[in-house]
């Protein structure tokens, strides 16, 4: 069969995207991930007293929530719904569009949040609104098809709407940070991380995590209903949450922690039955991290319930956001460091005809390691460094966070070089 | 039932079969014991050799060729091309392997490994895992999953009674 691989790669029908598509929100997402670090690192005797506003803290978690998680889920749903919906996405204009306004948006916005500058926040609202608001409609498109594997579609529907409503959220913040019209913007700002991070994020994690998992450790997927419940009390949960925070009923807010919790509960038992059963017994250094981001997800939610019934100390909440972006940072970058090399040796393999490269030969195990350590040096210096509280101990974690991440991206940076060397053509 | 498909779920169990061998494979040949050749008296790695000499003369081809001739082309006339065409090439390096591994495997269970040819063995025997593993993991995702959604329920079993019979 003589196909050139680039010339079908993209069509109507084709669930496997052109190699850079994702690529590229990967490798935007490995710099914003050095950003936020860096941000943080600038801000880091800020860190332990914060309570919302503007500042370089609120600009570095907004560079790792847009910049690495919102930038990681684009690239890594638009190349896996079409795996599980039999739908590719034939719109690469779109997707181009989608990635430049996402760049534009979130350095704009975090550079205004940084620099306590009003309309270089909304026109950085601006440009993301309509990146989420393109992604949606190719989302929705993709989804309306339904396909095979009903546990993510249903958890991409549900997440779309988290999308939906944390976009509306955040707008309304940033125009109430200049005219101060509502009543209670922190709650506002509560309502629109819990739909950030459980809702949108959460719900991406928990769907994809029903094929992925399975897929690395060779073992059956969970059941569609076991997965199916665990949204179900995930996403009551989330409402009763919204709803306490939103209409000052802390009850309510506990008790969806609470449903919340039943539903993690569910979720990761589904993936300790699936790695039970696992085939492949070596399953290398990304299901570490993944398990200790497994182990922040619960531990995120009871911080949570005990800080809507008023149990926690002056620095709970700043530990439930560290812990919660603990979960969500652990859980994406494991997937990162098992699906690029992943990726990139399936294309390889449509590009080389001859021994292209297997998956180890592009993984570089090195950096992976020493991401792994700074980011476990990270999560622990920061917690001691906001409960004690010591800015020196923060302004450390936040040093090991960013030399993990640069660790990181020179893992990417390797896992393409050396697939650009394998498909380069031989010299003569 | 594992699939919605019987054709999946018949294509499953072949690759839980491999992925069996597979980790047998690499038990033998990492680890502090695999830098000298077994014992040719072994008899785990007697019957392991019998096993991956099966596997190389045939029974992964049978699996292979199935794909290819019933398989893939449905996907293929859907527009789902690249996913067919990546595994169509991962099956020719994989039989590629084969055919190197084949003499190798088929002397050891006469002669035994000398300390030269376990190296190399060795070697192409974790090749031939790590190319397995992946490529099962492709197919595991991106194949089994659909096949309810390309065949109808009547052609589904026409296709499991196939495999079965060839």
């Amino acid at each position: 069969m003589a196909l050139a691989p680039s010339s079908f790669l993209g069509s109507a029908g084709e669930r496997l995207l052109p190699l850079f598509v994702p690529f590229r929100f990967f490798g935007a997402a490995a710099l914003f991930h050095l950003a936020a670090w860096a941000v943080l690192l600038s801000g880091a005797d800020e860190l332990a007293a914060f309570r919302g506003g503007g500042g370089p803290v609120l600009a570095a978690v907004h560079l790792m929530t847009l910049g690495v998680f919102v930038m990681t889920a684009m690239g890594a749903s638009l190349q896996l719904l079409p795996v599980a919906t039999l739908q590719g996405f034939a719109a690469p204009a779109t997707i181009n569009a989608i990635w430049w306004l996402l760049n534009a948006g979130t350095i704009c916005l975090t550079a205004g949040m940084y620099l306590s500058q009003h309309p270089v926040m909304a026109a950085g609202g601006g440009l993301l609104a309509l990146a989420i608001a393109l992604y949606l409609w190719l989302l929705l498109a993709n989804l309306r098809r339904g396909g095979a594997m009903l546990a993510v579609v249903a958890h991409g529907w549900l997440a779309a709407g988290a999308l939906v409503g944390l976009l509306g959220l955040g707008l309304i913040l940033i125009v109430n940070q200049e005219h101060g019209f509502l009543a209670n913007a922190q709650r506002g700002a509560v309502s629109h991380m819990l739909l950030a991070a459980y809702g949108f994020m959460g719900l991406l994690a928990m769907g994809f995590s029903y094929v992925l998992v399975p897929m690395f450790a060779l073992a059956p997927m969970p059941s569609v209903k076991g997965a199916l419940g665990a949204m179900f009390c995930a996403c009551a949960g989330l409402a009763l949450g919204l709803a306490g925070t939103w209409f000052n009923q802390d009850i309510w807010a506990a008790a969806g922690g609470a449903v919340g919790l039943i539903g993690v509960t569910l979720y990761l038992g589904l993936m300790v039955m699936t790695l039970r059963q696992r085939m492949r017994k070596k399953l290398g250094p990304a299901f570490i991290l993944m398990r200790l981001s497994w182990a922040l997800m619960p531990l995120s939610l009871l911080m949570g319930i005990a800080w809507a019934l008023d149990l926690l100390p002056p620095w709970g909440p700043v530990i439930f956001g560290l812990w919660l972006f603990g979960w969500l940072l652990g859980f994406l970058l494991a997937i990162l460091q098992r699906i690029v090399p992943f990726l990139a040796s399936m294309h390889a393999a449509l590009a080389v005809r001859r021994r292209p490269p297997t998956v180890t030969a592009l993984t570089a195990p090195g950096p992976l390691a020493a991401h792994l350590y700074c980011h476990c040096a990270a999560l622990v210096l920061l917690s001691a460094g906001i409960v004690w509280p010591m800015p020196l101990l923060v302004y450390l974690g936040a040093l090991a966070g960013l030399l993990g991440a640069a660790a990181f991206t020179w893992f990417f940076l390797l896992a393409v070089l050396k697939y650009r060397t394998a498909v380069a053509p031989p010299s003569a | 039932m594992y699939y919605d498909s019987q054709i999946a779920q018949v294509l499953h169990d072949e690759h839980l079969r491999i992925i069996d061998l597979m980790n047998r494979l690499e038990g033998l040949t990492t680890g502090r014991k695999a830098r000298n050749a077994p014992a040719g008296d072994d008899a785990a790695t007697t019957i392991l050799l019998a096993d991956l000499n099966a596997e190389l003369q045939g029974v992964a081809g049978h699996h292979f060729n199935f794909e290819e001739d019933n398989i893939f082309p449905a996907l293929t006339a859907i527009g789902d091309v690249a996913i067919p065409y990546m595994l169509r090439q991962e099956h020719d390096l994989l039989r590629n392997l084969s055919e190197v591994m084949l003499p190798m495997v088929q002397k050891a269970r006469g002669d035994g490994f000398t300390a030269d040819e376990w190296a190399a063995f060795r070697d192409l025997a974790l090749e031939l895992v790590e190319r397995q593993i992946t490529h099962i993991q492709k197919e595991e995702m991106g194949l089994l999953p659909v096949l309810s959604e390309v065949f109808e329920e009547q052609q589904d079993s026409e296709l499991a009674l196939l495999f079965a019979e060839a």
